[in-house]
């Protein structure tokens, strides 16, 4: 056998045992994340159970809360009670909204989602935003108006939708000037919230609205001029 | 309806709503439930036994609660489609497929709960 015969037989053992090496290194990860996330889903079932039992238990809340400190741990903890949070309040109304919104407040998740705004994972932002939207007040308003001016589309149109679903009429004033391009689909979903939930509007808003240099805000506040309350 | 227990068939395909609605459902006496995540389940469920209830989230997977009204009416056992499609269209047609409630999100469990009872109260008093 020739040195280069050799050569060639040691490479293709080298290139084996590369290969055999990946294949461990694969079946090893992937089994940490298969176990990692079963993991996680038996402590994100501990979260719904807590859940439950502080909205369908006000008399336990107490209890409830002590139960839910001890379990945020990780930051990854935070994220999914505040996921959670939103989808109950998203389709609960009444008592089990508000208890929803307390648990919330009274856990200041709002400096969680507000710090989110800032990620620069556009789907993380636009995350926070629908949180606000859904747990949030007028006061945040402030917080997502910057956000109209974000590079990215989805961020925009989701900033444009919340402002108005959580500030309504003074919301819509206060990104009149601001509101750039508006797609049919952005329009629409504004018009559906607006009309949806009714509220009022000074005439000299309407006015204000009328007469803005966005073609978009001139068209809405036609429709505004039926259907919204203006008081002087 | 077994010594005025009612067992109620809950189907909700999302974990958290299905925990806090059969954990508030729960909290009555008379109430017996059973949960099911899919409209298959739902429909191997209804092919087998028999309900005095059905709370059903309208678009379940595999199978929406609307397809499997149908079943429901054959088998005499109302149903409650909770949608949040809140479309008059589609609340028109859920009654006139043969639903017995029509909720719509966002809604209230203890109004879910209310509205349950009043079924019963009414069977109960046409029997």
């Amino acid at each position: 056998m020739s040195s280069g015969d050799q050569i060639l037989i040691y490479c293709i053992y080298a290139i084996l045992i590369l290969l055999i090496l990946v294949i461990i290194g694969i079946v090893i990860s992937r089994s940490h994340f298969i176990l990692y996330n079963k993991n996680y889903h038996r402590r994100e079932k501990t979260l719904q159970s807590i859940l439950s039992m502080i909205l369908n238990h006000p008399d336990k809340k107490k209890t409830g809360y002590s139960k839910l400190k001890k379990f945020l741990k990780s930051d990854k903890d935070y994220r999914v009670l505040v996921d959670l949070l939103t989808s109950l309040s998203y389709n609960f109304s009444g008592e089990y909204f508000k208890r929803s919104k307390a648990i919330y407040d009274d856990f200041q998740l709002e400096h969680y989602s507000i710090k989110n705004l800032g990620s620069t994972s556009w789907d993380r932002v636009v995350e926070a935003i629908i949180e606000l939207s859904v747990l949030g007040t007028e006061k945040h308003t402030k917080n997502i108006l910057p956000l109209l001016d974000h590079h990215n589309f989805h961020v925009r149109r989701q900033a444009k939708i919340a402002i108005v679903e959580i500030g309504k009429g003074k919301g819509l004033m206060q990104m009149e000037h601001k509101i750039g391009v508006m797609s049919s689909w952005t329009y629409i979903s504004l018009l559906a919230i607006l009309h949806r939930t009714p509220f009022k509007l000074g005439a000299n808003d309407l006015d204000k609205l009328q007469n803005s240099k966005n073609p978009s805000m001139r068209k809405l506040s036609a429709h505004l001029r039926r259907f919204s309350v203006v008081y002087e | 309806m077994e010594n005025n227990t009612f067992h109620i068939v809950l189907a909700e395909h999302n974990e958290l709503l299905r925990k806090v609605l059969k954990d508030r459902l729960n909290i009555e006496e008379n109430f017996k439930i059973s949960t099911v995540v899919d409209g298959l389940e739902l429909q191997a469920y209804l092919l087998e036994n028999s309900y005095d209830l059905i709370i059903a989230e309208e678009l379940l997977p595999f199978k929406s609660a609307f397809e499997l009204l149908k079943l429901a009416n054959e088998k005499n056992i109302p149903m409650i489609i909770i949608s949040d499609a809140d479309l008059e269209e589609k609340i028109l047609e859920a009654f006139s497929l043969g639903a017995a409630d029509f909720i719509d999100k966002p809604f209230s469990p203890n109004e879910m709960v209310a509205r349950a009872k009043n079924i019963f109260r009414k069977r109960l008093q046409s029997t």
